[in-house]
């Protein structure tokens, strides 16, 4: 349990010469705040055996530094990050760090893909949510859908200009340069809750592609899922590039409208398959206390409602969908994306009934009080903090 | 070794900055002019040595990016899908053509003679704007992108652009039919910005994880003794940080500003930098510090690469 040790002051300002021996754990950002985004900086925290991801593509001369450092701790950047693709024992895909174009990665070793990405979601999420994603570098994203801080700031520019509010944008072509994000903004304010949960099926399941996706075939994965991805909108693509199993928030909204909530831990295990699918498990594997995995990601994203098709659990979720029109809605400029989603009641109800149920995938919470998501009420940052407490395991 | 606990000296900061974010600043080829872009709508052009608001041009939209032709113009890309000449002395703006979305990035190539803008319309623009103004005169090109451009950058003969969804694509200016080379980046998340080595050899592209990626436009150099020098990165933790690309060390850190670092800009000479410390919305609308501009002095001990001290490598 993370929250037992202290935070290890010399890693926070580049290197700590204990390295993996360190008694302290070397995280950057001890707390989570409780802002919109708490996930505070770089998401630069190191396990025990984890690599330290902190810039500079794969390099792995920590032995011929490590000397270096001990005068200087404080001073000395040490870049000793490497991928952990390394310990899969499939050294032929590692590309060496100068060829630009690497061939094809074709997730010949699905377990160590797989344990990248859990990885990648664990340590290195990014302060901005709204981000395509690719688990091996020089490969096309497998989750598509970026959005910058530009677009979104000129967004809600405009609206301002127009006197809107974000209530109002929900119903207006306020963005038509833009159209995947206008039809995101029209029909679904959570942009982040959807590339969430975006991220975290594609966590799970990182080979239910679109059928044709060259990666989902080779690897024949069983496994019960309902990852029903709808590859439409697949224009944000590039025509060169091989499929991918993508999943973009935006094709899933133009395909079906769905929402329901869908916060992090809401874990649905998919147990056909031996692997450890659920979410709680690959938290596990992965060293963390249950749900941390999700800790981050969903902290701000909780309260909003779910617009992707791919969430099998939506279905329970409904009726908290609905009630979100209790929410007090506020423009993109308010406080952060915390409140952004805030729908408007009559949106969110029209969508609920879109839910798509999945097979057969259990809708029980993986743990905590889920009668959270049913209440009819709720104040703004409640859902927040709920789940980040109970995500946490500590006491609200 | 040298400490590396800072000065809490931010540098000067300049009077009369923007109202409003600041989307790019750029130091001229030929002075000390600064020129900066801003969503306030403005393009201000600032004598960065002397504290001196020299010039303010308004525009029908946020301007997201700006830059020099020489000392006497500069263009500017707005989002109000224009692309402009801005001529200081006249004290005077003119559209130089339009894209149909907002114009992202623009750049002005001394070899080609041509301003490239890149816009989320997913097009890449030419223009030469030695013709009289209106589209149909000055509009060189269009280029199709797989994704709506996010930056873009140049050397020489080279064009560099990123666009949403990773995509890299490098162009030989000479010959814009179709890129020389197609490429995902090789970080893992949005990326944010890219820019070319002064040597020409190769880019660095960071992204919204916070990482940096350097590469080489040629394999065959790669596979050469790497020269990356160093460089600078502010990040929206506030810090700037100054890197040796070679010894993958940071060499320095500056004190930590306001608020998120939007936009850096060395000197022509290297004497100085500019920081923009302008919240730039990655945490969407809240309250931030007031947007302002700092310009400090470089010294060498800062950006220049240390010498090793083991000899392995």
């Amino acid at each position: 349990m993370h929250n037992k040790k202290e935070a290890c002051r010399n890693f926070q300002r580049g290197s700590c010469q204990y390295g993996e021996r360190c008694k302290f754990l070397h995280v950057i950002q001890q707390q989570p705040k409780s802002n919109a985004f708490g996930f505070g900086t770089q998401a630069i925290s190191h396990q025990q055996q984890k690599p330290n991801p902190f810039g500079f593509g794969v390099q792995n001369n920590a032995q011929s530094k490590g000397a270096n450092d001990f005068g200087n701790k404080q001073s000395q950047f040490k870049n000793t990050w490497t991928r952990s693709s390394a310990s899969s024992g499939a050294p032929s895909l590692r590309q060496p760090d100068n060829q630009p174009q690497a061939t094809n990665h074709r997730c010949n070793d699905p377990e160590s893909c797989k344990r990248i990405i859990a990885e990648d979601f664990e340590h290195e999420r990014p302060l901005w949510k709204l981000t395509c994603y690719s688990h091996w570098k020089n490969s096309p994203c497998d989750i598509v859908g970026d959005v910058s801080y530009e677009e979104l700031r000129a967004a809600a520019y405009d609206d301002a200009k127009r006197g809107l509010s974000l209530q109002s944008i929900v119903r207006r072509s306020s963005i038509p340069y833009f159209p995947d994000l206008q039809l995101h903004i029209e029909r679904e304010r959570n942009l982040l809750n959807s590339k969430l949960v975006e991220f975290e099926n594609f966590l799970r399941n990182p080979y239910r592609g679109p059928a044709g996706s060259a990666a989902a075939q080779q690897i024949p994965f069983p496994g019960a899922t309902t990852t029903v991805l709808s590859p439409t909108t697949q224009n944000t693509v590039a025509p060169q590039s091989n499929v991918p199993p993508s999943v973009s928030s935006f094709s899933q909204l133009g395909a079906s409208l769905n929402t329901g909530f869908s916060p992090g831990p809401s874990v649905q295990s998919n147990n056909a398959s031996g692997q450890p699918t659920s979410f709680s498990n690959s938290a596990q594997s992965s060293n963390q206390p249950n749900q941390s995995v999700a800790a981050s990601f969903p902290t701000n994203m909780a309260n909003f409602s779910n617009s992707s098709a791919i969430n099998p659990a939506i279905n329970q979720f409904s009726a908290a969908a609905v009630s979100m029109q209790n929410f007090s809605s506020s423009s993109i400029q308010s406080s952060a994306f915390l409140n952004v989603s805030l729908s408007n009641s009559e949106v969110v109800g029209r969508e609920a009934t879109n839910v798509q149920l999945g097979n057969n995938l259990p809708t029980t919470v993986a743990s905590g009080d889920s009668n959270i998501w049913l209440k009819e009420k709720w104040t703004p940052g409640e859902i927040e903090l709920e789940l980040l407490d109970r995500l946490l395991e500590r006491k609200t | 070794m040298t400490s590396v606990h800072p000065p809490p000296v931010p540098g000067r900061e300049l009077s009369n900055p923007p109202t409003d974010g600041i989307s790019n600043l750029r130091f001229s080829n030929h002075s000390d002019n600064l020129l900066v872009s801003s969503w306030d709508k403005t393009v201000r052009l600032y004598d960065a040595s002397a504290n001196v608001l020299r010039g303010e041009f308004m525009h029908g939209g946020p301007v997201l990016d700006c830059c020099f032709h020489d000392d006497s113009s500069g263009f500017s890309a707005s989002a109000d899908n224009k692309v402009r000449r801005i001529m200081f002395s006249h004290g005077k703006e003119e559209i130089l053509g339009r894209h149909d979305a907002p114009v992202r990035c623009i750049e002005y190539s001394y070899a080609a003679g041509q301003v490239i803008t890149g816009s989320w319309d997913k097009t890449l623009k030419c223009w030469d704007p030695r013709g009289a103004s209106g589209q149909e005169r000055t509009l060189v090109g269009t280029y199709p992108q797989p994704e709506r451009v996010y930056s873009l950058s140049l050397v020489g003969n080279r064009l560099v652009v990123a666009t949403a969804g990773r995509h890299v694509n490098v162009y030989d200016l000479r010959n814009m039919s179709q890129p020389e080379q197609r490429r995902e980046s090789s970080l893992k998340y949005q990326t944010r910005c890219v820019r070319c080595y002064p040597n020409g050899t190769g880019y660095a592209l960071s992204s919204v994880e916070g990482r940096v990626a350097m590469e080489f436009f040629d394999l065959s150099e790669a596979s050469q003794a790497k020269k990356y020098g160093t460089f600078a990165t502010g990040g929206c933790d506030g810090f700037v940080n100054v890197w040796d690309g070679n010894n993958k060390k940071r060499l320095y850190q500056y004190s930590k500003y306001p608020t998120s670092v939007a936009a850096l800009s060395f000197s022509r000479d290297g004497r100085l930098l500019a920081v923009a410390s302008s919240y730039t919305f990655e945490e969407g609308d809240k309250a931030h510090e007031p947007d302002a501009i700092f310009v400090r002095s470089v010294n060498e001990i800062e950006v220049k690469p240390k010498p090793k001290y083991m000899g392995s490598e």
